[in-house]
């Protein structure tokens, strides 16, 4: 049986603007993931995706909510705590440049995590740290170069074996392959899988990419202006989409393939401001299935069978025969 | 849909006997740095007829760039130097012409949409001026005539009139990539150069981008050069493809002909490195090791380190034209069958 190894409950983080407002990055998010499971995070920019993935390390607090992270509550530690959960749980950044600091070289990088943690003597450390690097398929002849010198593939691998370096159970891969090339991009994600399999890690996938998204996880949540609006196993999200947004999310990919395609849903509109939002659903003003009750009445997530769960009111009643 | 299939094929049928609208032969055009010479685009062949859209594909550093800039003739020398080649518009070469002459070209037959619209715009002029700036400039039009023109080409991507008085960035991403279409559009180019138009943008904004420039293409019979490293935009967008690898076109062809019967191997590898929407696979197949550095290619097909099926004489000589139809392949695995 497979059993949650990380819960979040209501999570939600406001940034204030001034005396009276508010970007509601994050605003009443619930999930879990399961152990060994690759849960993928979907959403446009400015929806929150990244607030979610530093919340749940605490990298940046959250207003309120409940993170719970095998049995112990993450937000409730104190610093002394915290810093013994992060051997558990690690991240891996967007941007395999901006994330390394330009000064130290391969060895200095990858051991850093190590150091800070006191595990083992010098030696020790690194022979950890050309071990990691020969996981992470970086050679040898690499350990003194530094991170100007190297390709942003290469960055991303020294970023991935920082956070292996301690043995995680949970990794938060935010972007991880959205700065690569795509002959590149192919080479992290199949990193990123073999590793998984070797080290049975969970990982909490969060991409713009919703192929790439596909392609790695196991199911996969849409979130949208700082809310979810569907969760569902991958393959029954992406063959059969019930919230509006998810629908017109997937008929947006520009698809590589010359086969016949359906006719598209283009919204209209841009995505609105997270700023002090308006009461109701958040895609109210871009759907067109909106109904007077979606402008008032918040919608939660629902189980529409299957673990298939959609936060819109109308999907219940059908909307009008397009589920 | 079949009488969409018919149509397709007779427009392309109308395309083929138009006429050659660009022709670029054997460009070559480096950047002379003080850590080396860059050789940026090396013996690159592309044409594009009129009415057509070609798709131009690659990965970063493969000269998809200059090749645009070098059309516009905007390769700041130094240190950017074109070493050979012609750049054939309607019968003129463009790297002979003059300042003046290209000045009367650029954003009035050729123009071009930059990557990132917020640097691309003036941020210390409305949009409604930047529009007006160019109408003025090549065609002759008073004040109150531009301004009329340029509030219709406003209304046409989508931006109401009233926003004419306001500056770029009181709008968003969309928003100023229209904006920027609107200007390189205002003077009905009969060339009009996309670099990444849409990466900067969200998905379902790129969708609404890309249906506005099909259909603004559509309205005033332009052609397009659309650069991205995108297959899927260029399977919505284009009729021919080329795919650009350290400089040089390895294969070009029509759709059908790069998504369904592509025959270099880089070609091969990108459509296998991809994750698709409508196909599931259990592991990619990635192209091994990196992109070739600029400033030191291989000798020999530039490919050959990352080519799985190479043989001796790709290490030696640069293979030449392998042609079968509308597709050109540059491989040697192809000219000895």
């Amino acid at each position: 049986m497979v059993k949650p190894i990380l819960s979040v409950d209501n999570l939600i983080k406001h940034f204030p603007i001034g005396k009276d407002s508010a970007v509601y990055a994050v605003d009443g998010v619930s999930f879990s993931i399961n152990e060994g499971e690759t849960l993928g995070l979907v959403g446009e920019s400015g929806c929150g995706k990244t607030t979610v993935g530093r919340t749940l390390l605490r990298l940046i607090e959250p207003d309120s909510g409940k993170v719970t992270m095998g049995g112990i509550d993450v937000l409730s530690l104190n610093s002394d705590e915290m810093y013994q959960m992060r051997k558990r749980m690690q991240i891996i950044f967007q941007d395999p440049f901006n994330s390394l600091n330009p000064r130290k070289n391969v060895v200095q990088l990858i051991s850093e995590p190590l150091l800070v943690h006191k595990v083992g003597t010098k030696n020790e450390i690194r022979q950890r740290v050309f071990h990691l690097m020969e996981t992470v398929g970086l050679t040898t002849d690499l350990a003194n170069s530094f991170p100007h010198e190297m390709d942003g593939g290469r960055c991303q691998r020294i970023g991935i074996a920082r956070a292996l370096a301690l043995n995680p159970e949970f990794i938060v891969c935010d972007e991880p392959v959205s700065a690569l090339d795509v002959s590149i991009q192919a080479q992290i994600l199949n990193l990123l899988q073999d590793l998984q399999k070797q080290r049975t890690l969970t990982y909490l996938f969060i991409s713009h990419n919703l192929a790439v998204v596909k392609h790695i996880s196991t199911r996969v949540v849409v979130m949208y202006l700082g809310r979810i609006m569907e969760v569902a196993q991958t393959h029954d999200l992406f063959s059969n989409p019930i919230h509006p947004y998810t629908k017109a999310l997937l008929h947006a990919i520009p698809n590589p393939s010359l086969r016949k395609r359906e006719s598209r849903i283009i919204l209209s509109g841009d995505v609105p401001t997270p700023v002090n939002p308006p009461p109701g659903c958040r895609f109210v003003k871009r759907c067109k299935y909106a109904c007077e009750r979606c402008k008032v009445d918040t919608p939660v997530l629902e189980d529409m069978g299957k673990g298939h769960m959609v936060a819109c009111l109308r999907a219940k009643d059908g909307i009008g025969g397009i589920i | 849909m079949k009488g969409e299939t018919d149509l397709n094929y007779k427009n392309e049928q109308i395309i083929s006997e138009r006429e050659t609208l660009l022709k670029i032969n054997n460009l070559n055009v480096e950047y002379r740095t003080i850590e080396g010479v860059v050789h940026a685009v090396n013996g690159l062949n592309l044409m594009i007829q009129e009415g057509e859209s070609l798709g131009l594909v690659g990965e970063t550093g493969a000269g998809k760039t200059t090749t645009a800039l070098s059309i516009m003739q905007l390769i700041a020398n130094p240190p950017g130097v074109t070493t050979a080649g012609e750049v054939w518009y309607k019968g003129r070469d463009l790297i002979k012409l003059s300042d003046r002459e290209l000045q009367k070209l650029r954003g009035n037959q050729v123009s071009m949409i930059f990557q990132n619209p917020m640097a691309s715009l003036n941020p210390v002029h409305t949009v409604g001026d930047q529009i007006i700036e160019v109408l003025r400039r090549h065609q002759s039009l008073s004040k109150n005539q531009a301004r009329k023109k340029a509030s219709e080409m406003l209304n046409k991507v989508g931006i109401l009139e009233s926003r004419m008085n306001e500056f770029p960035y009181e709008f968003s991403g969309g928003m100023q990539q229209r904006v920027s279409i609107a200007i390189a559009l205002a003077c009905q180019p009969k060339l009009l150069i996309a670099d990444e138009p849409t990466t900067a943008l969200d998905v379902t904004i790129q969708a609404q981008v890309l249906e506005l420039m099909k259909e603004l293409k559509k309205d005033f019979d332009s052609s397009l050069l659309l650069i991205t490293h995108d297959f899927g935009l260029v399977a919505e967008v284009c009729d021919k493809v080329a795919v650009m690898y350290a400089g040089i076109a390895v294969e070009s062809g029509s759709l059908e002909d790069i998504f369904n019967r592509s025959k270099h191997p880089y070609t091969e590898g990108l459509f296998n490195s991809i994750p698709k929407i409508d196909e599931s696979v259990e592991r990619l197949i990635p192209i091994s090791g990196l992109s070739p550095d600029p400033k030191s290619l291989p000798p020999g097909c530039p490919f050959h380190p990352r080519c799985p099926y190479k043989m001796d004489i790709c290490e030696k000589e640069m293979p030449g034209e392998y042609i079968e139809g509308e597709q050109t392949v540059l491989c040697w695995r192809c000219l000895n069958g």
